[in-house]
């Protein structure tokens, strides 16, 4: 049993070594994350961590969430890539992107990025109204709530009332018994 | 559609279960475990029964693609190219071989052989494997041969044992069975689990449903281990009759097992914060939250209901209490088991009041 016991915890200790990193993540992409591109795009690479299959996706959308063609959507080995079907204008996009694993399951993701033209004056958009649109519903929300809330609280103090007196009354009728 | 699938899950770990239980204890001397009625029936039923219900995978895929490529295009594609398809390919045959040494009454070395290929099958067509395929398959099957393991010997026995039943002799040999099967599956599965949500994102997650299942699966192991360690410590005693306690475990066992047949049809979170944006939490968790819930996603100890959250903490401490009672007391298992339902929805409810 000492011996088990020994082995187990020595188990225990090489773990967190063993926890390698294994999420099959997006690696590296052009445009990168949080990329400022200031040449005209001609294509897209996503490149991952591990081979995709072949029936995995990507959009491309930008700032008001309308999507621009791509073409000639590739998939081979890690990297799945497409060229641009028009030249972007300056703002906010991002790559939308879908991939199935080898089991089934599918794993979805984003790259934000802008363009900033050179030469071109700022004429950016707001980054992100979808925080806007958010908030907005949020605000919408509110009244229905505040209204929830108190019903979800009285709902759970009756559970608990109830909770705490079958827990009460069981463990005086077991101890009864003794 | 999604239902039968997670279904089909839940019976693939039954049969399995089931099968190697049979095969692990015909390694058992006689002497050391209590006489089984085990029809060959059943047996046969739960090969045949691995074929139909690991089928279940594949179909979901199928039925992922078929709009968009056609069903054939879709089968074909998914029994070629995916480790779902390759699995069951390798299981349906083995599961043959399975009825067939079965039904003349083979060698229990052939039985472990086949028990032993399916259950790397299984591992192949994992979640984990498909993100890191040799780290991923290890980590799995061994979590699967754990379980099976473990499960399979205390269904048989607390389902089918008969007289004599030699229960300090199987007492002996069980409890640290049980406890070296317990250590593998709780180490794998933590292994397995940081590889599809990391540590740090634990508590984030369960704003999606998959997190949501997850949490339940673990709260439910609690129950289960409480009453495992309560029959080993109460077993010491000569004239103790673990039967009412194993068959409370198997049915605590069931719905462990349940959680992860759900968890297998839902996506698993890799970015919490752009799930939220694009699909939205899960309605279970914006209703126990009782407020629609933002990105960026950062749940704490005190984002919710304190006082609530902790009076149903002590109120699920309390009934696990009560779950040791209830066994020293020997009482009836279905009682059990509604104590440790009680446990279990006092500790998911108060863990969720207290961060959401």
């Amino acid at each position: 049993m000492k011996k088990l016991i020994t082995i187990a915890f020595l188990f225990y200790m090489m773990l967190p070594a063993m926890l390698a990193h294994a999420h099959t993540g997006l690696e590296t992409s052009n445009p990168k994350e949080g990329e400022v591109v200031s040449q005209q795009l001609e294509e897209v690479v996503l490149t991952y961590e591990t081979v995709i299959e072949s029936l995995s996706t990507m959009e491309l959308v930008n700032a008001k969430q309308t999507k621009i063609p791509l073409n000639n959507l590739t998939v081979e080995g890690n990297t799945m890539m497409a060229n641009l079907g028009q030249e972007l204008e300056n703002g906010a996009y991002s790559i939308n992107w879908k991939i199935v694993g080898k089991d089934g399951h599918t794993i979805e993701g984003k790259v934000n990025f802008q363009v900033q033209l050179e030469g071109d004056t700022v004429a950016d958009e707001p980054q992100d109204d979808r925080g806007q649109a958010a908030d907005e519903s949020k605000k919408q929300d509110e009244p229905q709530d505040v209204k929830a809330e108190n019903e979800e609280g009285n709902l759970f103090q009756i559970l608990i009332i109830g909770l705490a007196i079958v827990l009460a009354v069981s463990f005086l009728v077991l101890r009864k018994k003794k | 559609m999604s239902i039968i699938i997670a279904a089909s899950e839940w019976l693939t770990y039954i049969f399995f279960s089931l099968l190697m239980g049979h095969v692990v204890l015909s390694f058992v001397p006689e002497n050391k475990k209590p006489v089984l009625k085990v029809s060959k029936h059943l047996l046969l039923v739960s090969s045949l029964g691995i074929v139909f219900s690991t089928f279940g995978p594949v179909l979901q895929v199928v039925f992922y693609f078929y709009e968009s490529v056609g069903a054939v295009r879709a089968f074909y594609a998914v029994l070629t190219d995916f480790q779902v398809g390759h699995a069951w390919l390798v299981i349906s045959w083995v599961c043959l071989f399975m009825m067939i040494t079965i039904l003349f009454n083979g060698s229990r070395y052939l039985k472990l052989l086949w028990m032993v290929i399916m259950i790397l099958a299984v591992g192949y067509s994992s979640h984990v494997a498909s993100l890191s395929l040799w780290e991923g398959w290890m980590a799995h099957s061994l979590h699967f041969l754990g379980v099976v393991l473990w499960a399979g010997v205390l269904l048989h026995i607390s389902w089918f044992a008969a007289s004599p039943l030699n229960w300090p002799a199987f007492v002996k040999w069980f409890s640290p069975f049980a406890a070296a099967c317990m250590a593998v599956i709780l180490t794998t599965g933590f292994w397995t689990m940081t590889m599809v949500v990391e540590v740090k994102d634990y508590a984030d997650s369960w704003v999606l449903s998959y997190g949501q299942t997850l949490l339940l699966k673990h709260i439910v192991i609690l129950p289960l281990l409480l009453i495992a360690f309560s029959n080993a410590y109460l077993s010491r005693k000569n004239s103790y009759n673990p039967r009412k306690t194993l068959k409370a475990e198997s049915l605590i066992f069931l719905l462990t097992i349940g959680c992860t047949a759900f968890l297998g049809i839902l996506s698993p979170p890799h970015d919490i914060d752009f799930t939220v944006d694009s699909e939205g939490a899960s309605p279970w968790a914006e209703y126990l939250a009782g407020k629609s819930i933002q990105t960026p996603v950062n749940l704490s100890v005190t984002g919710g209901n304190v006082w609530e959250g902790a009076s149903l903490l002590i109120l699920g401490a309390g009934f696990l209490g009560m779950l040791f009672l209830l066994i020293k007391r020997d009482k009836s298992h279905y009682l059990t088991v509604l104590f440790g339902l009680l446990s279990i929805m006092s500790l998911y409810f108060g863990l969720n009041r207290l961060f959401l």
